[in-house]
């Protein structure tokens, strides 16, 4: 049944620009969450709740023209990040002993290959992790959304030689923790 | 970064992009739980500027509830109000 909402919109059209929009932004949303977060779990729950908003608010974003709505987005999913570093950072503080990550699962059938895979797997996790969150949403931007440094500059805000120098610079930081891990 | 370096380090980001990625069916899982869940789409404000419905949606909803409790009571069929 297809109910009128104030915009003239009926719920199928509500639906379908839903899905259009959200068809359009997940993967960019998502990659700019663990950008913010570092953590693909958490980003993905801040995905959900961000895209609840905008269901909440479609009639809004509806009004938005269509180049603006991604900053919109990240806007939302900006201030969710922010709550949830605070929530983590209650947390950390009343918790101790918190539980290893889940182990990476390994494709090939040799234990000691396994073992080094994951070992390599969570070290790149945890540099990725604990880059500065600019460095890290423009990589992540990079590499799991595939934009260029053109897009992540017009998504961000921010001039595309900024972007390629933030690139550089997470690189090389990556590069350099697991430098230092091979060390001891 | 020597180029060795540079494809190992390529590598290994290409398979943490793998590993984060998100999967397709967590994607429409999301997109479900958004679309089917308790949120509603708010209206636009032009609802409460035109017309404000509230009243009649009270007192058919209001109507037809004490219908309802009237038929259970006595298993007497009323026809449904509805607002003119």
């Amino acid at each position: 049944m297809n109910h009128e909402n104030g915009a003239g919109l009926t719920s199928a059209a509500v639906t379908a620009l839903f899905n259009a929009v959200y068809d359009e932004h997940y993967r960019v949303v998502y990659a700019y969450l663990i950008g913010q977060s570092g953590d693909s779990e958490i980003a993905a729950d801040l995905l959900q709740e961000t895209f609840v908003r905008v269901w909440q608010r479609i009639a809004e974003v509806a009004e938005i023209p269509m180049d603006r709505r991604r900053f919109y987005f990240f806007a939302i999913a900006r201030n969710l990040a922010i709550d949830e570093r605070r929530r983590q950072a209650v947390r950390q503080r009343h918790l101790s002993g918190a539980p290893l990550p889940e182990s990476v699962p390994s494709s090939t059938g040799d234990p000691s290959q396994a073992l080094m895979t994951q070992e390599t797997a969570t070290a790149v996790d945890n540099a990725i992790e604990q880059l500065p969150p600019d460095l890290r949403t423009v990589l992540s931007l990079h590499l799991l959304a595939e934009m260029n440094s053109q897009e992540i500059g017009k998504a961000l805000e921010i001039p595309a030689s900024t972007v390629r120098y933030r690139l550089s610079r997470a690189r090389a930081c990556i590069a350099q923790k697991l430098g230092k891990g091979n060390d001891q | 970064m020597t180029d060795n370096m540079d494809n190992t380090l390529n590598h290994l980001l290409k398979d943490w992009t793998e590993r984060h990625t998100l999967s397709v069916s967590r994607a429409e899982a999301i997109r479900l739980t958004v679309t089917a869940g308790s949120a509603v789409p708010s209206p636009l404000p032009s609802v409460a500027v035109s017309i404000n419905p509230l009243p009649l949606i009270w007192w058919q909803d209001f109507s037809n509830t004490l219908r309802g409790v009237l038929h259970q009571t006595v298993c007497f069929p009323l026809p449904p109000v509805t607002v003119p």
